[in-house]
């Protein structure tokens, strides 16, 4: 049996406002396989992105524990996760927040700079990501000259470009139209496939989620069901 | 203060007053037609409460700074006018000497009276302490108790309270000579000792002043009479009748006007005039006084409103800035708004009202704040005057707070309407789903056709405003406004640019000779050139950076040539060369003050539209670095990237600095160069280390290296030139030189001629800058004044038909020729008619018998012919301007004046002794000046350090300089609000953006130093833009034929940089401080929150 490369165990996660308590995750258990692409499900505010974004570190979980490649995630301090982050993780967002001041190239090699990678090295490993996507000519534009499935596509760039152990998809196709949609997917899903690369992605859509190994359906703060893919 | 632009104060102030109610009757009316609409601007204001602080910081700046120029002008106008008031007291005229009968039907006049003034030394034997020149007056007391004086007990008393040899002391002598009510003093004429008592103790005025310098003068007229010792005229007969004669400087009448100190101005005027019909000689009247003091302050307004121009300018850029940004900020709920159903005129009503409350608001606290700076603007020019003896006590005229108040509103305002306008019109689509509006210069092919539409589109809305309910129903009568619609664009507003620049170079180059109009009208083509470029597909960045360029190039020329190519200095107007091909070139154009500014708007604009059209290769030159700065990499890249995104408002940004930097870099530079050329150097001190002056009224010392021999007490040997220049005043009239002719009513005028020994003219270091045919040197000018009677060379400010300007100055002998006389060498030789000039106070004939002179002066004095030979340079001339501004030889001097004053010249005249020494350290020549003065004690003689006098020159020089620099400094603070306002806004806008930086590996550190050095990166391209624009304008300045370099030959441009870098860092220490909150806020944003945020 493989390792599994994520694993949380009684995650919980509650949020104080104005003296109100909201609990997003109520003692989540998860483990993710190495070469898995696991997708979460769930009614809007079950907790779907609150659990990605605790997984990832982007947030602070207020109990359990969670272990990413054997590293413990909870006890880092921020400048630790953040740096985890940049060297082990990918992200991709709804909105792709691309950052419109930079081109295509720039926006993708900046999880490498930010990591320390020389500038002409972390140029080439872009350009290389941005060509895996079938981008290779696109590195100069910036962009507002893309379509929003070239968008998402400089964004799986930009996630795979630190070659990661696996990345978070928040959305990927909820700002897409449907024949976009399949593009971006038949890219992720090619690249668990052929290149082994870990993905849990959240998403509201049944046809996105299928694509996957795994889907993890939540409710109210809890996994209320898991079912395999074949 | 009275007037300001030579319009009435009141006048302004109504003005300004009936434009502040026109704001408040628009807010009435906005918000009585819809009170929603005008609540939802107004309750805007609460929403951010830093960003609300920081707007009103920005918006309060320009009301500030004229608030702040109007109290200090008015504190002078009040200090001068209380001054005045005070030295004046009772008199409200004085005149020559004057005979009661003959003015006794002059109905308003309640008080005359002669006063006689002496120089003679005074000691206090009690204490051993001596003053070796004071003023003794003698003064009568009439029938109506006047004149008056008030001692330091508040008593007010006359001459006539006073015994034989008793005597009324002035505060300041009394401290000098550590006496007291009762101590006696003794004096002497020549050789007779006197002996007084000290009665009462006065405070200084116009009949008591203890000045060593007692006859002061003010624009060339007597103000001062009295002495420092005031005797009754009981004393005169006491004296010695020869000694009497020989020591008497002069008698001058004074004359009450009836109605107290602070009398009727008007009725002073009037007596004036009466006594001027009777063929008494006015000296000065206490309203001319008055006047001055009002011109003076109202010089001190314009001057620190004009220095405040450019800070005005960036405050209200801010303003503009801040209601975009503003806009922006509420781009989506204003697009709701207009989809509800709410009209554009809704949307820009609601903009007014949150504008008029920041307004209102901002305005008034600048007002305050002004009060505030003007006081500490008023501390510092009271140290800064302190040499002058002129205490400022501050005052703001409550008129004057009316017009900072209501102008900083109506500016405020006039700006707010026009940015509510720009942001108000959105579209609906793209405001809802927060898409940015396309590019301005955006491209796109078109014809002309429809260029020539646009024009017409744009004329309709000119004639749609003027005027303003006329045209709009005209346009709307002719049914012209949907074409106007239809068709309106910016190209048309660009074709029109074009055709108002043209006529703008046709009006100031070959209609009126204005360079402002004529440099703004080609300017104004070379920014609307680029945009019909665009119109027709043409790449904007291309066509911007060639337009910006060619600007740069056209109002830093000669500069970009004359740095390789000497002769490159004349070519400084491409327009007028091209149209000299054809022989229609214009005439010289006329520049003053103004040119400042209208440079620095021109040259801010096309640095800022450089920078930001070329700003993808900066951020290019960010990766360069890559290898050292590793992990800073992306944080530097954001940080460049972001701004330069943002096009507008970081090139309004940039704009800010550059203008605000630009103004003190230029103002640091000439000041700092002027300082150097006319208060450093040999030319300005002409080769000597100590002068020696003898004051008028005081007996010169015809052969001071006699003297001194005789004295013994100063090491001769020290000294290897005495040089004496005698100088006295005279008419002069130029002729005989084709160039030389009547400009402005001007073909004569006065000026003082020094007559030179042989010593000055073969050892002074003066420059000469144009020479006549057959002179190739200073020397052999020199050489020729020794040997030729007759000859002169003239100063070259005295010369010049333009005042400092542009004006043409009262004083000076115009000639038209200037530039050439000054500027080139092998001119022939013009003559002038030069006549001496009979002294003001010795107006009639009866004064010299009694003054002991043998002549009078006679009706008709002989006139002299000079041939002038040669032109001094403006440094040069300032070491001599006290002096003389004409120098000949002594012999020549002496014809002039026909031998017939040698007795009594020290009347007339002033004598000055130049040394050169030895040893020409500083610490060598005040201790021969030492050693001078103490050997010749008695003698009224005073020496000084020529080095000292420069330093204690600059000192005061350099107390101006930081006023205006501080002063200028407050428009940086503008820049820095507007960082600040900007770093704010940025933080809320990119939200979401630094989520995913934070998520992508981005640290806490990493994304505030990229906003840290997002707000640096403007400031410094701002900074360093108005460094390098000023450096160029300061040297193309210097070097200009118009100013100092054309003649100041070997005269080397010098940067403060020192001071330029000191006083920059302190406004870039600012900027940091102001960006560190904002920058810290970034690095706090909650990742996951600020990932959901939409």
């Amino acid at each position: 049996m493989s390792t599994p490369i994520v694993q949380a165990e009684n995650l919980e996660m509650t949020y104080r406002s104005g003296g109100v308590e909201t609990h997003a995750l109520r003692g989540v258990d998860i483990e993710i396989i190495k070469g898995e692409m696991v997708a979460v499900m769930g009614p809007s505010g079950c907790g779907k992105t609150t659990l990605l974004n605790c997984l990832s570190g982007i947030d602070q979980a207020t109990g359990g524990k969670i272990t990413i490649e054997g590293t413990n995630l909870i006890d880092m301090n921020d400048n630790q996760k953040t740096k985890y982050r940049a060297e082990n993780m990918g992200f991709i967002f709804q909105t792709f927040n691309l950052l419109p001041v930079l081109t295509s190239i720039e926006n993708v090699e900046l999880p490498l700079l930010v990591s320390g990678t020389g500038t002409k090295e972390a140029r080439q490993k872009a350009q290389k990501a941005l060509e895996s996507v079938g981008l290779g000519e696109y590195g100069h534009h910036k962009p507002a000259q893309l379509s929003g499935g070239q968008r998402q596509r400089v964004t799986v760039a930009r996630s795979l470009v630190n070659e990661p152990y696996i990345v978070w998809a928040d959305e990927p196709t909820g700002s897409l139209d449907s024949e976009t949609a399949n593009e971006v997917m038949e890219l992720l899903t090619n690249l668990n496939r052929n290149d082994g690369l870990t993905i849990l992605l959240v998403t509201h859509n049944r046809e996105v989620a299928e694509l996957s190994n795994r889907i993890i359906h939540m409710k109210d703060g809890v996994i209320s069901s898991e079912e395999k893919i074949n | 203060m009275d007037e300001l632009f030579g319009i009435s104060i009141n006048t302004i102030a109504l003005y300004l007053s009936i434009a502040f109610g026109f704001v408040i009757l628009t807010s009435v009316v906005i918000f009585l037609r819809n009170r929603i609409i005008a609540m939802m601007g107004i309750r805007n204001i609460g929403r951010r409460k830093s960003q609300t602080v920081l707007i009103l910081l920005g918006l309060m700046l320009s009301t500030l700074i004229i608030s702040a120029a109007l109290g200090t002008g008015d504190t002078v106008a009040h200090s001068i006018t209380n001054i005045s008031y005070n030295q004046f007291r009772d008199v409200d005229v004085i005149t020559s000497k004057v005979n009661k009968e003959d003015i006794q039907d002059i109905e308003k006049i309640d008080g005359v009276a002669n006063i006689a003034s002496y120089y003679v030394p005074v000691v206090h034997q009690a204490k051993q302490l001596s003053e070796p020149i004071v003023a003794l007056s003698i003064t009568e007391t009439d029938s109506n108790q006047f004149p008056t004086f008030k001692t330091i007990d508040q008593e007010i008393i006359t001459a006539n309270d006073l015994q034989p040899l008793e005597a009324i002391v002035t505060t300041k002598l009394i401290e000098a000579l550590d006496a007291n009510i009762g101590d006696e003093l003794t004096f002497t004429f020549n050789e007779n000792i006197y002996n007084i008592t000290i009665a009462y103790i006065t405070t200084e005025s116009v009949l008591a002043s203890s000045s060593s310098e007692d006859n002061e003068y003010l624009q060339g007229r007597v103000i001062q009479i009295g002495g420092g010792i005031i005797l009754s005229d009981n004393s005169y007969a006491l004296f010695d009748p020869e000694d009497a004669k020989q020591f008497q400087l002069g008698t001058f009448g004074i004359i009450s006007v009836d109605g107290g100190i602070k009398n009727n101005l008007e009725d002073i005027k009037a007596v004036g005039k009466q006594l001027e019909e009777k063929d008494v000689t006015v000296l000065f009247t206490k309203s001319e006084l008055i006047e001055i003091a009002n011109t003076v302050g109202s010089i001190f307004v314009t001057f620190f409103l004009a220095f405040g121009l450019f800070s005005i300018g960036a405050g209200l850029m801010l303003i503009f800035l801040t209601f975009i940004m503003l806009a922006a900020e509420r781009n989506s709920e204003m697009g709701m708004a207009r989809a509800i159903g709410m009209k554009r005129i809704n949307l820009t009503e609601s903009f007014i009202a949150e504008g008029i409350g920041y307004d209102l608001g901002s305005a008034l606290i600048g007002a305050f704040l002004g009060l505030g700076v003007s006081y500490g603007l008023i501390q510092a020019l009271s140290q800064a005057f302190s040499d002058f003896n002129v205490t400022l006590a501050f005052n703001m005229q409550p008129q004057s707070l009316i017009i900072a108040y209501a102008s900083g509103a109506v500016l405020t305002f006039i700006t707010v309407v026009f940015a509510s306008w720009r942001a108000a019109n959105l579209n609906i689509v793209r405001a809802i789903r927060n898409i940015p509006e396309p590019q301005l210069f955006s491209e796109s092919a078109s014809s002309f056709k429809q260029l020539l539409f646009a024009t017409i589109a744009s004329c309709i809305s000119i004639l749609r405003f003027i005027p303003p309910i006329i045209g709009y129903i005209l346009v709307k009568l002719l049914r012209i406004d949907k074409f106007r619609k239809r068709h309106s664009s910016s190209v048309g507003w660009a074709v029109l640019g074009i055709m108002f620049g043209l006529y703008l170079i046709y009006w100031g180059g070959w209609s009126n000779n204005q360079l402002f109009a004529y440099t703004s009208g080609a300017s104004i083509v070379l920014l609307a050139l680029p945009i019909i470029g665009v119109y027709f597909g043409q790449s904007p960045a291309r066509l911007y950076t060639i337009s910006s360029m060619l600007l740069l190039w056209f109002w830093l020329l000669p500069l970009p040539f004359n740095i390789f190519i000497e002769e490159a200095n004349t070519w400084d107007d491409p327009i007028n060369a091209f149209f000299n091909l054809f022989g229609l070139g214009h005439e010289r154009l006329d520049g003053s003050i103004e040119m400042f500014f209208v440079s620095g708007i021109f040259m801010t604009a096309a640095s800022t539209m450089f920078i930001i059209f070329n700003a993808d290769k900066i951020v290019g030159l960010i990766g360069l670095g890559g290898r050292w700065f590793k992990e800073l990499v992306p944080a530097l890249k954001i940080a460049v990237s972001f701004p330069l995104a943002s096009k507008f408002r970081t090139g309004m940004t940039i704009a800010m600095f550059t203008l605000v930097v630009f103004g003190i870099v230029v103002t640091t530079i000439l000041n700092a160069n002027f300082t150097r050329l006319f208060l450093g150097g040999e030319t300005s001190t002409g080769g000597y280390q100590v002068l020696i002056e003898t004051p008028p009224g005081i007996k010169p010392i015809n052969n001071l290296a006699s003297t001194l021999q005789a004295s013994g007490g100063v090491d001769l040997s020290s000294i290897t030139e005495f040089s004496q220049l005698d100088t006295w005043e005279i008419n002069v009239e130029a002729q005989n030189h084709p160039d030389i002719e009547q400009v402005d009513g001007m073909i004569e005028g006065k000026l003082y001629i020094s007559g030179a020994n042989a010593s000055f003219l073969t050892s002074n270091a003066l420059n000469i800058k144009g020479m006549a045919e057959g002179y190739g040197s200073a020397e052999d000018i020199f050489t020729a004044l020794a040997l030729n009677k007759n000859y002169a060379v003239i100063g070259e400010r005295v010369i010049e038909p333009r005042g400092p300007f542009g004006d043409p100055s009262a004083d000076n002998i115009a000639l038209p020729a200037y530039e050439e006389l000054r500027n080139t060498s092998g001119w022939k030789p013009f003559t002038m008619i030069v006549e001496p000039k009979r002294p003001e106070y010795l107006e009639s004939s009866d004064e010299l018998k009694r003054s002991g002179l043998e002549l009078t002066w006679p009706e008709q004095i002989e006139k002299t012919q000079i041939t002038v030979i040669g032109i001094i340079d403006a440094a040069s001339e300032s070491f001599i301007a006290d002096f003389g501004n004409m120098i000949v030889s002594d012999q020549t001097l002496r014809q002039i004046f026909d031998n017939r004053f040698d007795d009594g010249k020290q009347f007339f005249m002033k004598s000055t002794h130049y040394l050169q020494l030895e040893d020409s350290s500083d610490k060598s020549a005040l201790s021969v000046a030492n050693d001078i003065e103490s050997t010749l004690f008695g003698t009224g003689i005073q020496a000084t350090s020529i080095a000292k006098v420069q330093k204690d020159e600059r000192s005061q020089s350099q107390s101006f300089q930081i006023l205006f620099e501080a002063f200028m400094g407050l428009g940086l603070l503008v820049g820095i609000a507007a960082l600040g306002v900007i770093s704010f806004r940025a933080v809320v806008e990119r939200r979401q953006q630094i989520g995913m930086l934070r998520a992508i590996g981005f640290t806490r550190k990493m994304t505030a130093i990229a906003f840290f050095v997002e707000a640096s990166f403007i400031a410094f391209i701002g900074i360093s833009l108005g460094i390098v624009l000023g450096v160029g304008l300061s040297y193309n300045l210097i070097n200009s034929p118009d100013a100092l370099g054309g003649g100041v030959n070997e005269f080397e441009f010098y940067v403060p940089w020192l001071r330029v870098i000191w006083f920059l860092a302190l406004a870039y220490i600012a900027v940091m401080l102001m960006t560190l909150i904002p920058a810290q806020k970034a690095s706090k944003v909650a990742v996951a929150e600020a990932l959901r945020y939409e």
